[in-house]
C-alpha cells in the first residue's frame, strides 16, 4: 500500500506533465480540470502516505526513492503549494499562448521537487536538482521581459555553478567511501581515514545546495531577480518550496554523514544562517518592489532554516520542519496576493500603490494573515513555530535568539511599511477603479490563509506531527 | 524548417533528455547508468543556459540606422547627461556651442 502511494506521489505529477499538454490541444477547460485533479490526487496520496509513515512507522521504498517521516511531511507541503499554484495558474496564465509547455514544465518541476525530497542517493539528488533548475528556469522566462531573461541567465549560471560543486562532492564521496547513498556513507564516516577531505567534501556539497537554497551571499545575487520576474504562481513555488527543498537536501547531507563526526561544522552552518536572516531582512526593508521585497524576505526565512540545520538537535529538527510548513504557506500566500495585486492594478512598485484595503478586502486580509504569521503574531501558526525556533537556537548558544529577535523586528518593520503603502494610505487617482480579483484567483489564496489560521488555532496538529517526526 | 521550429525542436530534445534522465535515474541500480542519467540532465541544463546567454547579453535588436554608426545602439555623444564628464567650464561651453550649431 505505502509503496503504491509513494509511486503515486511522484508518478501522478509526471503523468500530468505528459498528458495535460495533449488535453490542452483538445479543450482548455478540460486541461484546467485535469491539472487540478492530478494535483489533488498527488496531495491526497501524499497526506495518506504521511499519516501511514508517521503514525504506523511504515517506511517504504521504490527504486532509489525512500519515504521516511520527514520526507513525507515535505512532499505534503510541496503538493499543497503545487495545488494552490495550479488553481491560480488557470486564471493567471489564461492569456498566455504557451500554456501547454507551461503545464508540462510546472508538473515536471513539482515531480522533481518531490523526488528531491524522497531520495538519499546523492547522484539522484543531483539529477533532480538539475532537472528542477532547468524546468524552473524556463518558467522564469515566462515573465517575457528583458529583466526576466537576465534573471534566468543569472539563475542558471549560479545554479549550474552550485550543481558543479555538488558533482565534485559526489566524486570525492565516491572515491572515499565507494558509495553514493547517504545512509551507507553515514555508517562508514564514524572513523574516517582522511577527516579533512570528508569535511571539505561536505562543505562543497553544502555550498552547492546552499546556492539553490538562496543562502547568503549567493541568494542575494539570483533569488530576488528570479523570484520577482517569474509569473506569480511560479514565484509561489520557487519561494515556498524550491528553496526549502534544497535546504532539506542540504540538511540530509549535513546531518547524515557529517554531524556524528564533525561538531565544528555546526558553527559554520549556523553563521551562514544568522547572516542570511539579518542581511535578507535588511534588504527587504530597503526594497520598494513588492515581489522583490518578498524574495529578500525568503532569504531571511531560509536563514532560520539553515540556523536550525546548524543547531542539529531533535528540537531544532522539529522547529525546522514547523518553519518549513509555516514559511511555505505564508510565502506562497503572499506571492499569490502580490500576483493578484499586479493582475488587478498592473503595478508592483509599492510607492505607486495605496488604499487597496477598501477595493480588495479579501486580498488585504489574506496578505495580513501571511505577513502576521511570518512576524509570529498569535494565534497564527508562525507564533508557535517562532517560539520553537527561539528555544532550539538557544540550545547551541544563549545569544543566538537575540539575532532571531532582531530579524523579527526588521521583518515587522518591512511588512508594516508594505501594508501601509499598499493597503492603508490614500488611494492614488489611477487606482480608483481597482476591484477585487476574480474568484479563481481568490480560492488558492483563501485555502492557504485558512490553513494558517486553522493550524494556529489548533497548533497540536502541526506541533505534534513535527515532534513525532523529529523523535 | 521554419525559424520558430529551429528553436523549438532543440528545446524539445533537451526536455526529452531531461525527462529520460530524471525518470531512468530513479530505477537505476547501476552506478554507471546513474552517472549517465546525471550526464543527460547536465547536457539539458547547459543547453538551456546557452539558449538564454546570447539574448540575455545582447537583448536589444540592432536598428537599421545603427549599421551606419558602427553597430553602436545609441550614439553616446548626443546627451552629455548620460556621459561622465568632468564639470569644467570649457567642456560645458563646448556643449552649448554644439547645441547652438544643431539649432
Amino acid at each position: 500500500m505505502t509503496e503504491t502511494l509513494l509511486a503515486m506521489s511522484i508518478g501522478v505529477p509526471l503523468i500530468a506533465a505528459f498528458t495535460t499538454p495533449f488535453i490542452g490541444r483538445v479543450s482548455r477547460s478540460a486541461q484546467y480540470t485535469c491539472a487540478i485533479g492530478f494535483m489533488l490526487v498527488t496531495l491526497i496520496s501524499s497526506i495518506v502516505l504521511m499519516s501511514e509513515t508517521i503514525n504506523l512507522g511504515k517506511i517504504s521504498a521504490v527504486g532509489l526513492l525512500y519515504a521516511d517521516a520527514a520526507s513525507t511531511f515535505v512532499i505534503t507541503v510541496i503538493s499543497l503549494l503545487g495545488l494552490a499554484a495550479v488553481i491560480y495558474s488557470t486564471r493567471y496564465m489564461e492569456k498566455d499562448g504557451n500554456q501547454n509547455l507551461y503545464y508540462f514544465l510546472s508538473f515536471l518541476f513539482i515531480a522533481n521537487m518531490i523526488g528531491l525530497s524522497l531520495t538519499y542517493n546523492i547522484v539522484l539528488l543531483y539529477v533532480f536538482l538539475e532537472t528542477a533548475t532547468v524546468s524552473s528556469a524556463i518558467l522564469v522566462l515566462y515573465g517575457r521581459t528583458i529583466k526576466a531573461l537576465n534573471a534566468t541567465f543569472v539563475y542558471l549560471v549560479l545554479s549550474i555553478f552550485g550543481a558543479v560543486l555538488v558533482l565534485i562532492g559526489i566524486f570525492l564521496y565516491y572515491s572515499l567511501f565507494h558509495a553514493v547513498d547517504l545512509r551507507v556513507i553515514s555508517a562508514s564516516v564514524t572513523n574516517p581515514t582522511n577527516p579533512n577531505l570528508v569535511l571539505s567534501t561536505a562543505v562543497l556539497i553544502f555550498l552547492g545546495f546552499g546556492i539553490k537554497a538562496g543562502m547568503v551571499p549567493f541568494g542575494l545575487i539570483w533569488l530576488p531577480k528570479a523570484h520577482a520576474e517569474a509569473p506569480s504562481p511560479i514565484s509561489c513555488l520557487l519561494s515556498g518550496v524550491l528553496v526549502q527543498v534544497s535546504a532539506f537536501a542540504m540538511a540530509k547531507i549535513i546531518y547524515f554523514p557529517i554531524f556524528g563526526a564533525f561538531e565544528a561544522l555546526k558553527w559554520t552552518v549556523a553563521t551562514f544562517g544568522v547572516l542570511s536572516m539579518i542581511i535578507g531582512s535588511a534588504f527587504a526593508f530597503l526594497e520598494r518592489d513588492i515581489k522583490r521585497m518578498l524574495a529578500y524576505s525568503t532569504i531571511s526565512e531560509i536563514g532560520f532554516i539553515v540556523l536550525m540545520i546548524g543547531v542539529g538537535t531533535a528540537l531544532s529538527i522539529s522547529a525546522y520542519l514547523g518553519h518549513i510548513l509555516n514559511h511555505a504557506l505564508a510565502k506562497g500566500l503572499l506571492f499569490l496576493c502580490a500576483g493578484t495585486i499586479i493582475y488587478q492594478t498592473g503595478l508592483r512598485d509599492m510607492n505607486n500603490l495605496g488604499g487597496l484595503a477598501k477595493r480588495m478586502p479579501i486580498t488585504t486580509v489574506a496578505f495580513l494573515i501571511g505577513a502576521f504569521t511570518l512576524i509570529g503574531i498569535p494565534p497564527l501558526l508562525g507564533f508557535y513555530t517562532g517560539r520553537m525556533l527561539e528555544e532550539a537556537s538557544s540550545e547551541l548558544a544563549s545569544f543566538l535568539p537575540t539575532f532571531g529577535t532582531i530579524t523579527t523586528i526588521i521583518t515587522f518593520l518591512f511588512y508594516a511599511k508594505a501594508i501601509y503603502k499598499i493597503f492603508i494610505r490614500r488611494i492614488p487617482e489611477q487606482l480608483k477603479e481597482a476591484k477585487e480579483a476574480p474568484v479563481v484567483l481568490q480560492i488558492p489564496v483563501l485555502i492557504l490563509a485558512v490553513l494558517i489560521v486553522i493550524f494556529g488555532l489548533f497548533p497540536n496538529i502541526v506541533m505534534g506531527a513535527v515532534r513525532l517526526i523529529a523523535g | 524548417m521554419s525559424k520558430r521550429d529551429q528553436v523549438r525542436y532543440p528545446l524539445l530534445y533537451a526536455l526529452i533528455l531531461l525527462v529520460i534522465g530524471s525518470t531512468l535515474a530513479i530505477f537505476s541500480d547501476n552506478i554507471i547508468v546513474l552517472f549517465l542519467c546525471a550526464e543527460l540532465v547536465s547536457v539539458a541544463a547547459l543547453f538551456t543556459l546557452f539558449l538564454v546567454i546570447i539574448p540575455s547579453l545582447f537583448p536589444r535588436k540592432v536598428e537599421f540606422i545603427d549599421t551606419f554608426t558602427g553597430g553602436a545602439a545609441k550614439p553616446p555623444y548626443l546627451s552629455f547627461d548620460e556621459v561622465y564628464v568632468p564639470k569644467i567650464s570649457i567642456l560645458s561651453l563646448k556643449e552649448e556651442k554644439r547645441g547652438e550649431e544643431s539649432k
